[in-house]
C-alpha cells in the first residue's frame, strides 16, 4: 500500500525534493518575483503539455506541437498587424491550431495513420506553410498597432498582481482536470488509450474521440503561441522548434503511460514546473545552458526509472 | 514391416488446478500415419507441444527408440529428428523459400558468407524427392497456403525429420493443393517417416491415415485402426455419450419472433439464416474457426456483410458499426476477454459502465457520480461479482468474475438480443453456473440469446435449438429434440451423407 502511495505521488516528492535542494543552494529562488518569473516561464510548455496529456492518454503522440505554435503565432501577429484588431486575431489564431489539430485527428482516427508519422507530416506541413507566410522572416509589432496594448496584456500583464499566463494555464488546467475526471469524453480518452478494441466494441467512436483529442492539443498549441507572441511582440518563423520534446517530457515525468490509458493531467503541470523550476535554478547558479541539457536528461531518466521500479 | 519409434505413455499435464491431460497415449509408427482426434479443448494441441519441447509433462514418461526422451526445448525435440508443423505458418513473408528453408541453419562457405549454391543444390535435392517445383528465388508472401504448406514441409525434411506432426495443414486448401500434400505425405510413409496428423476432417483421416488415437476432455479414448472403424463409432468415442454436466433447461413459452436473419454472407461467413424468438436461446456449435465468432461481428457490426439481411421485430436493419446495434439493443460479450471485452487497468465499477455512460451524463457530458454507483453496485449484485468494493481494478479478478463484470455491462444496456461469446471459457465449475443461472434469467425476461459455445455440455443443456458451423458455412439448425453431441459434430465435421 505505502508503495502504491509512493507510486502515485512520486512526481509531488521530486517537487519538494528539489525545493529543499534549491532552499539550500539559492535562497534568491523563493524571492516572490523570481517565483511568479518561473510560474510565467512554466506557462508556454505547460499549456502544450496540457494538450499533449491528452494525445498520450489516448495512447498517441504528437510531434507537430511546435509547428502548430509557430504558424498560429505567425499568422495571428499578421493579423495584428493588418489591423485586424484583437478579438480576430486571437480567434484566428486559436482556430489555426485546432484546425491543424483536427487534420492529425483525422490523419490518426480516420485514415489509420500512426500517430508519429501522421503529426511528422502536420510538423513539417505546418512549418513550411509559416516560412511561406512570413516569408522567412519574424513577424513584429509596434505600439502603433491597433489595439497593441490590449494584445500585448495577454502575455505581459498582471490580473491582481499574478501574470495572466499564469492564470491562464490555471484556468486550462482546471477545465482539463473537469473534463477528464468527470465527464464522458474523458472516461473515453481514457478508454481508448487502454484497450481501444474494448472501446470499439463497446461502441464508442473512436475516431471521433480522436479527432476531438487532437483538435484540444491543437488548440493549447495555439493558445501557449499567443501567450508567447504577445508578451514578445514578435513570432519568428523559428519559434516552437523542439517545444513538442518539452510537452512530452513534462507528461512523461507526470507519470503518464506512453502507451496510453495511465496517467494524471494535474502531474504533467508538476512535470512541466519542475523543468522549468530546474532550467531557472541553474541559471541562479550560473551553470552553462550545455550542461542544463545534460541535467535536463538525468531528471528525465531517474523519473522514468523510477516510475518503472515503484 | 511399420515399427514403434515413439510412445508417449499415461501422460499427465495441469495447469494450475485445470488436468489438461489425464493419463493419455500416444504411439508413433515409422512410415505410417496416425491421426490425432478429439473436440476442441480435448488436449491434442497440448500433447504436442509437450512432444515439441515447448510444455513439460507432469506425469508420465515418453520413450524415443528404446530410450528415455524428455524434451526441453524445441531445438532440443528438433535434434531428436521431431518437427511439429503449427497450424500458424511460420515463414517470413518477405524472405524467399530459399532463406526461408536454411534460415538458422545456413550451409556457410566461411564465416560469413552464405554458400547459396550449396544450399540450392541441397533445396532442389528435396524438392525432387517431394516432387515440387516453385523456383527457390520466390518470396513467400507470393505463394499460396499450398504451396506455404509445402515449404514447411520442406523445412522439416531439411531438418532430418524422422517424426513430422502436420496440425490441420489442410484448413485453408483448395481440392488441388490438398492432393498435392497427400501425394507429398504418401512419398514421406514411403520413406519410413512417421507422421502425426491432426485434423477433423472425415474423408481425409479415412484416406490417408492408418491408424488414429482419440482424447476426449484430456482423457485417452484408445488407439484403432481406421479401417476397423466406422465414421459413426469414430464420432460417438470423440464426443462420448453422455452429458457430463447437465443444467437445467429452461423452456419459455409463446415468445414473438424477434430477430430474422436471412442468407448472410461475408468474407468469412456463407449462407447464415436463422430466426430467434424472445427469451429463447439459440446455441451456435463448431470446430474452432468454423466462423461461429465472424457471425457475432456480422451481427455487431464489426465486420462488413456483403449480402443477406437482418430484421429485427419484422423491421429491416442495417447494422456497420457496434453504436448501430447498440441502439437496436444487440448486444456482444466478446470470447477474448483480455484482448477486447475488458478495460484491464480500469476499475469494475468503470468496466460495467462504459458502454451505458449515456445513462448517466447531463447535456454537458458530465456523469452524475451518485447515480453511476448505484448503477454499478446494482449489476454487481445482480451478476454476483465477488468482490470487496467496485474500485477493484478488474485485472486483479479471477476469470469468473472478470465474465461476470463482462456480463454485467451489458445487461445494463438493457439487450433485447444477447449475443454471447464462449461465456464460460477458462472459468471454474462454480462460477459458470451461476453464469449458467444468470443466462437462463435474461432467458426469462424475454432477452434473445445467442450462445456460441465450444463446451458441449453447456450448448445441449441450455439451448433451444443449435446452429451448427463449418468452415464459415452454416450446416445445419438442430430443434430440441435432434440436438445431440453426435449430430453436432457430423455438421461440424461436415460429412455428406
Amino acid at each position: 500500500m505505502n508503495k502504491k502511495i509512493l507510486k502515485y505521488n512520486m512526481i509531488v516528492l521530486g517537487v519538494i525534493a528539489l525545493g529543499i535542494i534549491i532552499a539550500l543552494l539559492e535562497p534568491r529562488f523563493f524571492s516572490l518575483n523570481n517565483m511568479l518569473n518561473v510560474f510565467r516561464q512554466t506557462s508556454v510548455n505547460a499549456l502544450i503539455a496540457a494538450g499533449m496529456t491528452f494525445v498520450i492518454l489516448t495512447g498517441g503522440i504528437d510531434l507537430s506541437v511546435g509547428s502548430i505554435f509557430a504558424l498560429s503565432a505567425t499568422i495571428g501577429a499578421l493579423m495584428m498587424k493588418l489591423g485586424f484588431g484583437v478579438e480576430v486575431s486571437v480567434l484566428v489564431t486559436l482556430l489555426v491550431g485546432v484546425i491543424l489539430g483536427m487534420t492529425n485527428g483525422i490523419l490518426v482516427g480516420y485514415l489509420k495513420l500512426q500517430a508519429f508519422i501522421a503529426t511528422l507530416i502536420t510538423m513539417t506541413f505546418a512549418r513550411g506553410l509559416t516560412y511561406i507566410v512570413s516569408n522567412g522572416i519574424p513577424v513584429t509589432m509596434n505600439q502603433s498597432i491597433n489595439g497593441f496594448d490590449r494584445y500585448s496584456y495577454i502575455g505581459g500583464g498582471y490580473f491582481l498582481g499574478i501574470p495572466v499566463p499564469v492564470i491562464v494555464t490555471m484556468i486550462l488546467y482546471a477545465i482539463c482536470y473537469w473534463i477528464l475526471k468527470q465527464t464522458k469524453f474523458g472516461r473515453y480518452t481514457y478508454a481508448v488509450g487502454d484497450n481501444e478494441k474494448a472501446s470499439v466494441l463497446a461502441g464508442i467512436k473512436t475516431e471521433k474521440i480522436k479527432v476531438v483529442i487532437y483538435s484540444i492539443c491543437g488548440f493549447t498549441s495555439a493558445l501557449a503561441a499567443l501567450v508567447l507572441t504577445s508578451r514578445l511582440a514578435s513570432a519568428p518563423p523559428t519559434a516552437g522548434t523542439g517545444y513538442e520534446l518539452d510537452a512530452i517530457a513534462a507528461v512523461v515525468l507526470g507519470g503518464t503511460s506512453l502507451n496510453g490509458g495511465k496517467g494524471s493531467i494535474l502531474k504533467t503541470l508538476l512535470g512541466a514546473l519542475i523543468i522549468s523550476v530546474l532550467a531557472n535554478i541553474l541559471n541562479l547558479l550560473n551553470v552553462s545552458s550545455y550542461y542544463q541539457m545534460l541535467t535536463k536528461a538525468l531528471v528525465i531518466l531517474l523519473a522514468v526509472v523510477g516510475h518503472k521500479k515503484t | 514391416m511399420s515399427q514403434k519409434i515413439l510412445a508417449m505413455s499415461n501422460i499427465h499435464k495441469s495447469f494450475g488446478s485445470l488436468e489438461v491431460l489425464k493419463g493419455v497415449h500416444l504411439n508413433i509408427y515409422s512410415g505410417e500415419v496416425m491421426a490425432l482426434m478429439g473436440e476442441n479443448g480435448a488436449g491434442k494441441s497440448t500433447l504436442i507441444k509437450i512432444l515439441a519441447g515447448i510444455e513439460f509433462l507432469n506425469e508420465g514418461e515418453i520413450i524415443l527408440h528404446d530410450s528415455k526422451y524428455k524434451p526441453t526445448s524445441v531445438l532440443d525435440s528438433e535434434k531428436q529428428g521431431i518437427v511439429v508443423i503449427h497450424q500458424e505458418l511460420n515463414l517470413f513473408d518477405e524472405l524467399n523459400v530459399l532463406d526461408n528453408v536454411f534460415f538458422g541453419n545456413e550451409l556457410m562457405k566461411n564465416a560469413l558468407e552464405i554458400d547459396y549454391n550449396k544450399q540450392i543444390e541441397s533445396l532442389n535435392e528435396i524438392f525432387k524427392v517431394l516432387n515440387i517445383s516453385i523456383p527457390y528465388d520466390t518470396l513467400v508472401k507470393d505463394l499460396s497456403i499450398g504451396q506455404k504448406q509445402l515449404i514447411e514441409i520442406t523445412k522439416a525434411l531439411r531438418k532430418k525429420a524422422k517424426i513430422l506432426v502436420m496440425d490441420e495443414p489442410t484448413s485453408a486448401l483448395s481440392e488441388d493443393e490438398i492432393e498435392n500434400i497427400f501425394a507429398v505425405i504418401e512419398t514421406l510413409k514411403k520413406q519410413g517417416t512417421a507422421i502425426v496428423y491432426i485434423s477433423h476432417r472425415m474423408q481425409e483421416i479415412y484416406r490417408i491415415c492408418d491408424k488414429v488415437t482419440i482424447l476426449r476432455d484430456g482423457a485417452y479414448f484408445g488407439e484403432h485402426l481406421l479401417k476397423d472403424l466406422s465414421e459413426d463409432k469414430l464420432i460417438e468415442l470423440m464426443v462420448g455419450r453422455e452429458v457430463t454436466d447437465p443444467f437445467p433447461y429452461l423452456k419459455v413459452e409463446d415468445q414473438k419472433e424477434w430477430l430474422k436473419v436471412e442468407n448472410l454472407n461475408s468474407d468469412f461467413v456463407r449462407d447464415v439464416s436463422f430466426t430467434l424468438k424472445r427469451g429463447e436461446i439459440l446455441g451456435v456449435g463448431g470446430l474452432m474457426g468454423s466462423g461461429r465468432t465472424s457471425l457475432a461481428h456480422l451481427l455487431y457490426g464489426t465486420s462488413p456483410i456483403k449480402s443477406g439481411s437482418i430484421h429485427l421485430d419484422g423491421k429491416k436493419i442495417s447494422i456497420t458499426h457496434p453504436e448501430d446495434a447498440l441502439k437496436h439493443n444487440i448486444v456482444y460479450v466478446s470470447e477474448d476477454r483480455k484482448g477486447n471485452g475488458l478495460w484491464l487497468d480500469f476499475s469494475i465499477g468503470k468496466n460495467i459502465t462504459m458502454s451505458a455512460l449515456d445513462l448517466f451524463v447531463n447535456k454537458m457530458g458530465k456523469i452524475d457520480n451518485l447515480r453511476e454507483s448505484n448503477a454499478i453496485n446494482e449489476f454487481m449484485k445482480l451478476t454476483g461479482v465477488k468482490a470487496s468494493d467496485s474500485e477493484i481494478t478488474v485485472s486483479s479478478l479471477s476469470g469468473g468474475n472478470q465474465q461476470k463484470v463482462a456480463i454485467a455491462r451489458a445487461l445494463l444496456l438493457g439487450p433485447i438480443v444477447l449475443i454471447l461469446d464462449e461465456p464460460t471459457r477458462g472459468i471454474d465449475i462454480g462460477a459458470r453456473r451461476e453464469i449458467y443461472t444468470l443466462i437462463n434469467e435474461f432467458k426469462r425476461k424475454g432477452v434473445a440469446v445467442i450462445l456460441i459455445s465450444s463446451d458441449m455440455p453447456e450448448l445441449l443443456s441450455l439451448s433451444d435449438r443449435v446452429l451448427v458451423m463449418s468452415e464459415g458455412k452454416m450446416t445445419g439448425i438442430l430443434d430440441y429434440e435432434e440436438k445431440s453431441p453426435e449430430n453436432i459434430m457430423k455438421l461440424a465435421v461436415n460429412i455428406k451423407e
